[in-house]
C-alpha cells in the first residue's frame, strides 16, 4: 500500500516530524505523564511522589520510613511513547492526507500513554494486580506497536476523501 | 488490478497485515513453546555483533550474551535488543503485499538481513557508548535507536513498494 508519488518532501517531512516529535517526548513528555501517573496511584497505597527526570519517571518514596529499597525508582517514557513518532511516519509515507483522522488517532495514543504510565509505576510499586499485569506485558509486547499499525493500516486502505463542493453560493443568471 | 479487485485488496491487506503482525509479535514474545527460537536468535545475535565488533576492534570478547569493550565496559544482549519485533513487523508487511512470491521472498530475505546489519551497528554503537555518560547511553538505546530501526523497516517497505508499483502494468 503506497499512494502517491514518492518525492522528496513526502520523504523527507515526516521524518523531520518524527525528529522533533523525539526531541519533545525524551525533553517535556515525562512532565506531562509524571502528574497522571502521580494521581492515578491506588489510594490504599503509599503516596509515592512520581516526577519528571528527564526522559524518565522518577519515583520517590514517601517520606514517612516506610519505603522500601532503593529509593528512587525510575520508569523510562521512550518505551511507552515511541509509537507516536512512529505513527506520524508512517502516516507521512503511507497515507494520503487525513489529517483529522491522524490528529484522533494521536489523542488515543497519548491516553494509552497516560493509562501505561500509570500501571508501570504501579508494577514498579508492587501495587499491580495480576490481570494488570497481564494486559502491561501483552501491550509492551505487542500492543504499543499493533494498534498504530492496525489505524494506519485501515486508514492507507481507505477510499481517499472527495474533495468538498465549494460552500459559495452558485452565481445566479439574469 | 482493476477498479473492482481494488477495494478488495485494500480490504485484505488492511485486515491481514495487522493481524499477521500481532499474530507474530504476540507469539513471539508470550508463547513459551517459540522460547528455545527466541533463544537461538538472540545468540545468533550476539554471535554476529561478536564477530563484527572483533573485526571492528570495539569487541575485546563474549562471554555468552555478554559483549565486552576493549576499554571495559560491557553490555548484556536481552530480548528486545534482538530487533526481533521490528523484523517481524516487516516481514508481516511484505508476506501480505498484493505481489508476486518470488519477489516478495527475495526483498524479505534482503530487508531481514539489512534489518538485522543495522541492529549489530545499533549493538557495536551501544557498546562503544557504554564507557561514557550514561544518559547518551540511555538516550542511544531508549529513543534513538528504536525510531532508526522502525524507520529504516518502513524506508524499505515504501522503496519496494514504489518499485513493485511502477513494474505493475497501468
Amino acid at each position: 500500500m503506497t499512494p502517491g508519488r514518492l518525492t522528496p518532501a513526502r520523504l523527507v517531512l515526516p521524518l523531520v516530524a518524527t525528529a522533533l516529535l523525539v526531541v519533545l517526548i525524551h525533553h517535556a513528555y515525562a512532565y506531562v505523564l509524571a502528574p497522571i501517573a502521580q494521581v492515578t496511584q491506588p489510594s490504599a497505597a503509599a503516596p509515592h511522589d512520581v516526577l519528571a527526570d528527564g526522559a524518565r519517571l522518577r519515583v520517590v518514596p514517601p517520606k514517612d520510613g516506610t519505603a522500601s529499597s532503593p529509593a528512587h525508582r525510575f520508569v523510562p517514557i521512550a518505551p511507552i511513547a515511541l509509537n507516536l513518532p512512529l505513527l506520524v511516519l508512517f502516516w507521512g509515507w503511507f497515507v494520503p492526507g487525513r489529517p483529522r483522522t491522524l490528529l484522533a488517532l494521536a489523542a488515543l495514543l497519548i491516553a494509552t500513554h497516560a493509562v501505561q504510565a500509570s500501571l508501570e509505576v504501579r508494577q514498579l510499586l508492587g501495587t499491580l494486580p495480576a490481570d494488570g499485569q497481564g494486559l502491561l506485558r501483552f501491550w509492551q509486547g505487542t500492543g504499543w506497536i499493533l494498534l498504530p499499525l492496525l489505524a494506519g493500516t485501515i486508514a492507507a486502505c481507505l477510499k481517499p476523501r472527495r474533495p468538498r463542493a465549494p460552500t459559495t453560493p452558485a452565481a445566479t443568471t439574469s | 488490478m482493476t477498479s473492482a479487485t481494488a477495494p478488495r485488496l485494500a480490504l485484505r491487506y488492511a485486515v491481514a497485515f495487522p493481524a499477521l503482525a500481532g499474530l507474530l509479535l504476540w507469539a513471539t514474545s508470550d508463547v513459551a513453546l517459540l522460547a528455545p527460537a527466541r533463544a537461538v536468535w538472540l545468540d545468533a545475535t550476539a554471535a554476529l555483533a561478536a564477530f563484527a565488533g572483533q573485526a571492528l576492534g570495539l569487541v575485546a570478547r563474549q562471554d555468552g550474551l555478554v559483549l565486552f569493550h576493549p576499554d571495559g565496559g560491557a553490555i548484556r544482549i536481552v530480548q528486545g535488543c534482538d530487533a526481533l519485533p521490528t523484523i517481524l513487523v516487516f516481514l508481516a508487511a511484505v508476506i501480505v503485499a498484493p505481489a508476486p512470491w518470488r519477489p516478495k521472498v527475495l526483498v524479505a530475505l534482503l530487508g531481514a538481513g539489512a534489518l538485522t546489519l543495522l541492529n549489530t551497528g545499533r549493538l557495536l554503537h551501544l557498546l562503544s557508548l557504554r564507557m561514557g555518560d550514561i544518559t547518551t547511553f540511555r538516550t542511544a538505546h531508549e529513543t534513538l535507536w528504536p525510531v532508526v530501526l522502525f524507520a529504516a523497516a518502513g524506508a524499505l517497505y515504501l522503496a519496494w513498494g514504489h518499485r513493485m508499483a511502477r513494474r505493475r502494468p497501468a
